[in-house]
């Protein structure tokens, strides 16, 4: 009945002139996983409707079914701050930056629960939405890149308690309030770039989940947020100047109370931050070609 | 017509880590140190090598509906995730022309704690259409899906029925140059799965290519006019649908 079939189909009998066919006149070519390669710019500004409905929904589902809501935004600052006053003042250290120390701690735990929780939640942001990954194309690089971008809301939330924090001290910003932002990039530039290696390495590695906690709470002893760089002695200062969080933050309070800018630990921050971004790229593009077959 | 997709000698390789049976239980690791203690007792981690796919090559001209049918396991989703550049292959090299939308599964990214009208924009670009064309379309899609008082409520309250409608109707609402579909999009009851199968035919009717992957006869002979027949990771037929699926049958009919 059906016999009208030959066994044994030979790909090039099928071709009729399409070899003729040069590659341009294709938009799209799937060529094996390997090369390192750059990310593709212009794919992902095709993509940026994703990346705005992507964030859109992290923000929104955030503090769904939770009694406080947004309110915890604030909290997270404010309970580490008041902790911490009363352990600090108790220790002697009163005016950090010739600022009152609760104004000092919230300046710099606004900051960093930022980054920890931009970082963290980065770094599940591929293992969080598998199906994303494995039923649809779109470039991976936009999951990362908007669960870090979501965390921006809690930043605007946390620097405007800030400005009430310091109405209350009566403490006024200063002039130099202007290059604020600029170390605030400085900041988002860390934590995006290691939301999206970990975000990679997640995938394959999922230690990831287990160390993170750990290695932030560390971070946060090593970096001068509670404390100011003056309680350290100052033969080893410097080893604390390495850490690109040092003079991320550094720079941001120094704007903010006009203290002098520290241009070594400025400078350590801005390269390791240019690094540390290169290096995300190049690993989570070396990585995204098997992200569907092993997530 | 002009060529749209080029598939040149595709091959796909899985590997399948497993461990040994015999050494994945406590007791037998316990036994086995307690008779050898000096013997190192690695995990041994095999290797196995699965052929999805082996050098596939075929072409599709603008405006063909091509149906791709094959047993389980035969390759058939592997092949649709290369064609839409989920997973890439192994060896061999894929060219297309035009934008692809691909829909192997219907509400990808839908957030249960979001609202019927948060989910149709958020899926929408996550399938790839524009923000314009979703607000363009948005009425229609609702209406499509049947839930138009139930826009603005979570769909986590949606019964698994509307929930489906309206992941299906976003989907159908995508209209690229080269559309992939897997079959488990025809959801739904009798009826709606009737509507999902119309739609799609006249998305073909509209000279647009279409790559079905199915195991249903009817909705291959329905929207169907070139088959691809794949066994075990290798292309066994490939030309009309109805000599294709002529030999599936046979095959098949053999089998059982």
């Amino acid at each position: 009945m059906f016999t009208n079939y030959s066994k044994d189909i030979h790909p090039e009998n099928l071709s009729i002139e399409s070899d003729k066919i040069s590659d341009e006149y294709f938009s799209v070519i799937i060529e094996p996983a390997g090369t390192w390669r750059n990310p593709n710019w212009a794919e992902l500004w095709e993509h940026r409707e994703l990346f705005y409905f992507l964030t859109l929904r992290d923000i929104k589902i955030r503090y769904k079914q939770t009694l406080l809501g947004i309110t915890w935004v604030l909290l997270q600052p404010t309970i580490s701050t008041i902790v911490f006053s009363i352990l600090f003042t108790n220790l002697g250290q009163s005016k950090p930056l010739n600022v009152p120390y609760p104004v000092f701690a919230f300046s710099g735990f606004a900051v960093w629960i930022f980054i920890a929780v931009a970082i963290s939640s980065g770094s599940s942001s591929l293992i969080g939405n598998p199906n994303l990954v494995t039923k649809v194309y779109f470039p991976r690089l936009i999951l990362p890149l908007s669960a870090v971008a979501a965390n921006l809301l809690d930043l605007f939330l946390g620097l405007i308690s800030l400005t009430v924090v310091m109405a209350i001290y009566g403490v006024t910003a200063s002039r130099t309030l202007i290059f604020a932002p600029l170390f605030l990039v400085l900041c988002f530039t860390i934590a995006t770039s290691l939301g999206v290696l970990l975000s990679a390495i997640n995938v394959r590695y999922r230690d990831v989940k287990y160390i993170l906690p750990v290695v932030l709470q560390l971070w946060l002893f090593v970096t001068p947020v509670f404390y100011s760089l003056d309680m350290i002695p100052e033969e080893t200062r410097w080893i604390w100047k390495l850490n690109p969080m040092t003079g991320a933050l550094g720079g941001f309070r120094a704007a903010l109370f006009g203290a002098s800018f520290d241009s070594f630990e400025i400078a350590v921050s801005v390269v390791l931050a240019g690094v540390l971004t290169v290096l995300a790229l190049q690993i989570f593009y070396r990585m995204e070609d098997s992200f569907a077959d092993v997530i | 017509m002009s060529l749209i997709i080029k598939v040149e000698n595709v091959s796909k390789q899985f590997y399948i880590n497993s461990l040994r049976p015999r050494e994945l239980t406590l007791g037998s690791t316990v036994m086995n140190a307690l008779k050898k203690p000096f013997t190192r007792q690695p995990l041994k981690l095999k290797n196995e090598v699965l052929w999805a796919l082996q050098n596939i090559s075929f072409e599709v001209k603008q405006g063909d509906t091509l149906g791709i049918i094959g047993g389980n396991g035969a390759g058939k989703s592997t092949l649709l995730k290369i064609l839409s550049r989920i997973i890439k292959p192994t060896s061999g090299r894929v060219k297309l022309r035009g934008r692809l939308g691909c829909l192997i599964e219907v509400g990808t990214g839908f957030h249960p704690e979001l609202s019927g009208r948060e989910n149709v924009f958020l899926n929408g670009a996550i399938i790839g259409m524009k923000n314009r064309e979703v607000q363009k379309k948005f009425d229609e899609i609702v209406a499509f899906a049947e839930v138009e008082k139930f826009i603005d409520t979570p769909v986590k309250f949606y019964s698994s029925g509307m929930y489906m409608r309206l992941a299906f109707a976003i989907a159908a609402h995508l209209d690229p140059e080269i559309l992939i579909i897997d079959e488990v999009l025809a959801v739904g009851d009798a009826a709606f799965q009737d509507k999902c199968i119309n739609k799609i035919n006249e998305v073909a009717n509209e000279g647009r290519t279409i790559l079905f992957v199915s195991h249903s006869d009817g909705a291959l002979h329905r929207i169907c006019r070139t088959g691809l027949y794949l066994e075990h990771g290798q292309l066994k037929n490939f030309g009309e649908m109805k000599d294709v699926l002529g030999q599936y049958q046979v095959d098949y009919g053999k089998k059982n």
